[in-house]
């Protein structure tokens, strides 16, 4: 399956490009814009986009009248901006964006974010291929070099988050909130446990490091 | 208590004070002539009475003895107080002629006083007052005559019925007059005191009336110059309080876009594994915005500095040093757009701090390079008493015009930034030269270019 692309209207460049960095490290493709009119320019020719990050104060057109135009090509939107006082929030819902994230935000979050918003939109593919595997999330099942492996739910998703974001390094903490939900109260060594787990059953051991004081990273 | 009502009370006691203590006065001096009058008028009948029985005794040739021409005479004169007594010797009193109910007892016992050549008597009877005269008219016979005075007493009752009608009249007059009067001088600080509540409750554009010259008059203009004042002031705060919100907005905006890239190129860095190209990228950049937030940082030391109101110090330079050190600061972007900068001056001396001065020309400089073309041309000039910087680039469309001084305005942004500006340069100006006490007008055609003019006093 194709990748999924990404358009990114924001004119600070720093920004654009660090986001870019992290959504090509997960496996998407990204296209910048500096300018609301030349992005709404560029859509009439090609909207091929499963999903736009948009700031708010832009040259040209705004993001909230970019909004609008998105909105006409069906392309889901989250708002990236410094703008946090809660109306232009409501504006931005209001006016059908999927998602209102207020700068300065943490990587991680956004890609998250991301990945829910794609995943509401249907625009998410049901499988990764990943080293020597294949993960399927409908059938909820992880084949490697074509074989069955059986995994217990939590493994599954804990493998299913560590896929998702390949190349990047996710703490304990994070991975039990995402993986077993905001309000679990556990250890962090049950991570640890799952981690092991994953490791014996797939051969991983190599493939899935530790990184000191930072977490585990699925390396590919 | 209303001030009214004090002065309507404190002016009916003053008044009724007034009145009562001089119809007092009149009403016994009025008494006192009434019993003279009667007095007299007694006194005069009793006379005329001892002097007819005196010619009547000559005509008839009779003397005081004759008990019987005397009680014919007394009846002849058909008055009921005349009254005639003779003594004997042996002390026994007879009544010649009395019609009355008094005793010659009584008559005898009375206080006489030496009135002319009668005396009189006070006798109350029956609640009435008489004036009683006696005329001894020898041998042991005396004549008495009564005189009612009665009168004088009701006479001085109903004066006194009159005076207090006058008085409660003179009263009600005088309230009704006083409050009309207070009413309308009163009413310009009823006036006051209403537009003093609302003052109160935040509504500073409230001014009185002011009619008339008196005190309260003046009273309600300098209340208006006051009010004046404080709405000045207000207005005054509150603008400079929506300036610093603004300021704060902006300050955190323009805090948070270099925030937002350090922190997300470090926490890329710290979790993803990226490649050396990558992560050189990631590391210049954050390095980029470092320099960023620490412009940003050094332009809000100044901007801060300057608005302490720090006094600078004034010396007299030749424009050409000053346009000397301009051209060599702005070297670097004149010669990366291949501008040429033209300096036109005569050998001019301005006052100024040279440094900041400097730094003025500098910002306008910049701006000019920035809205031109590359490859045209710059105008430095001085004047008499002015400095102008002209480029022939973009220009500033008219509605921007009076916004661009406001600290983070920026009319691009993003080519701003992409050029390093906060949006802090035009405000830092516009601050020096409000330090030099120097205008800057700026006159400007889109497309065709800008002439920023720096006017000395």
């Amino acid at each position: 399956m194709a990748k999924n692309r990404i358009l990114i209207v924001e004119d600070e460049e720093a920004i654009a490009k660090m986001i870019e960095m992290n959504l090509k490290v997960a496996n998407y493709e990204v296209v910048i814009y500096d300018n609301g009119e030349k992005a709404a320019e560029a859509l009439q020719e090609n909207h091929n986009f499963d999903l736009a990050l948009l700031d708010v104060m832009l040259p040209g057109l705004d993001g909230f009248q970019l909004l609008e135009v998105m909105n006409q090509y069906g392309i889901p939107v989250i708002f990236l901006t410094a703008k946090d006082d809660l109306n232009s929030k409501i504006q931005g819902l209001k006016g059908g964006a999927e998602d209102y994230i207020v700068k300065p935000f943490e990587v991680l979050e956004l890609m998250v974010r991301i990945e829910k918003v794609l995943k509401r939109a249907n625009k998410l593919s049901d499988t990764i291929q990943i080293l020597n595997m294949e993960i399927n999330f409908k059938e909820h099942m992880v084949r490697q070099n074509g074989r069955e492996v059986p995994l217990k739910p939590m493994e599954f998703e804990l493998l299913a988050v560590l896929a998702k974001n390949k190349n990047v390094a996710i703490s304990r903490e994070k991975l039990l909130q995402m993986v077993w939900g905001v309000d679990y109260v556990g250890e962090t060594r049950t991570v640890d446990v799952h981690i092991g787990q994953l490791r014996k059953k797939l051969c991983l051991s190599d493939a899935i490091k530790t990184v000191s004081k930072m977490g585990y990273r699925l390396e590919v | 208590m209303k001030i009214r009502t004090k002065i309507i009370w404190i002016s009916c006691l003053a008044v009724l004070t007034a009145i009562l203590v001089s119809d007092g006065i009149i009403w016994k001096l009025n008494e006192r002539t009434l019993l003279n009058d009667a007095k007299m008028k007694g006194y005069q009948n009793s006379y005329v009475l001892g002097m007819k029985l005196r010619e009547e005794m000559d005509t008839y040739s009779t003397t005081i003895n004759d008990d019987i021409f005397l009680d014919y005479f007394l009846k002849q004169q058909q008055d009921a107080y005349n009254i005639g007594i003779r003594m004997d010797s042996n002390g026994a009193m007879k009544e010649i002629y009395n019609l009355t109910m008094l005793t010659p007892e009584e008559l005898e016992g009375l206080d006489y006083i030496c009135y002319e050549e009668l005396s009189y008597a006070e006798l109350a009877w029956n609640g009435k007052s008489y004036l009683v005269f006696c005329d001894f008219l020898g041998d042991n016979f005396n004549l008495y005559h009564i005189e009612d005075v009665s009168y004088v007493q009701e006479e001085q009752n109903r004066l006194l019925v009159y005076m207090l009608i006058i008085m409660f009249g003179v009263t009600v007059v005088i309230i009704l007059i006083l409050t009309m009067i207070l009413k309308r001088t009163l009413q310009p600080l009823q006036d006051l005191n209403e537009t003093t509540k609302l003052m109160a409750e935040g509504f500073y554009d409230q001014r009185v009336v002011v009619n008339g010259q008196d005190e309260i008059g003046q009273l309600g203009k300098n209340f208006n110059k006051m009010a004046e004042a404080v709405e000045a002031r207000t207005e005054c705060l509150e603008e400079s309080e929506y300036q610093k919100t603004l300021f704060m907005g902006n300050l955190t905006h323009e805090l948070k876009t270099p925030m937002t890239a350090i922190s997300g190129y470090a926490q890329t860095l710290l979790t993803t594994r990226l490649g050396e190209e990558e992560t050189r990228e990631a590391l210049n950049y954050i390095y980029q915005e470092c320099g960023r937030l620490e412009r940003l940082s050094k332009k809000m030391m100044k901007l801060l500095e300057l608005d302490q109101d720090v006094e600078l110090e004034f010396t007299e330079h030749p424009v050409i040093e000053l346009f000397d050190v301009a051209k060599l600061a702005c070297q670097e972007i004149l010669k990366e757009k291949k501008i040429q900068l033209v300096v036109q001056e005569q050998g001019e001396r301005f006052c100024i701090d040279f440094d900041l001065m400097t730094d003025v020309l500098v910002n306008l400089i910049d701006n000019a390079v920035k809205a031109s073309e590359t490859g045209s041309i710059i105008y430095l000039r001085a004047d008499e008493n002015r400095i102008e910087v002209e480029d022939f680039g973009q220009g500033i469309p008219e509605e921007e015009q009076g916004r661009i001084l406001e600290p983070f305005y920026m009319i691009d942004k993003s080519r701003s930034r992409k050029n390093g500006g906060a949006g802090l340069g035009l405000a830092l100006t516009s601050l020096i030269l409000k330090q030099h006490s120097v205008t800057l007008n700026i006159e400007s055609e889109v497309g065709k270019g800008t002439r920023m003019i720096l006017q000395f006093v």
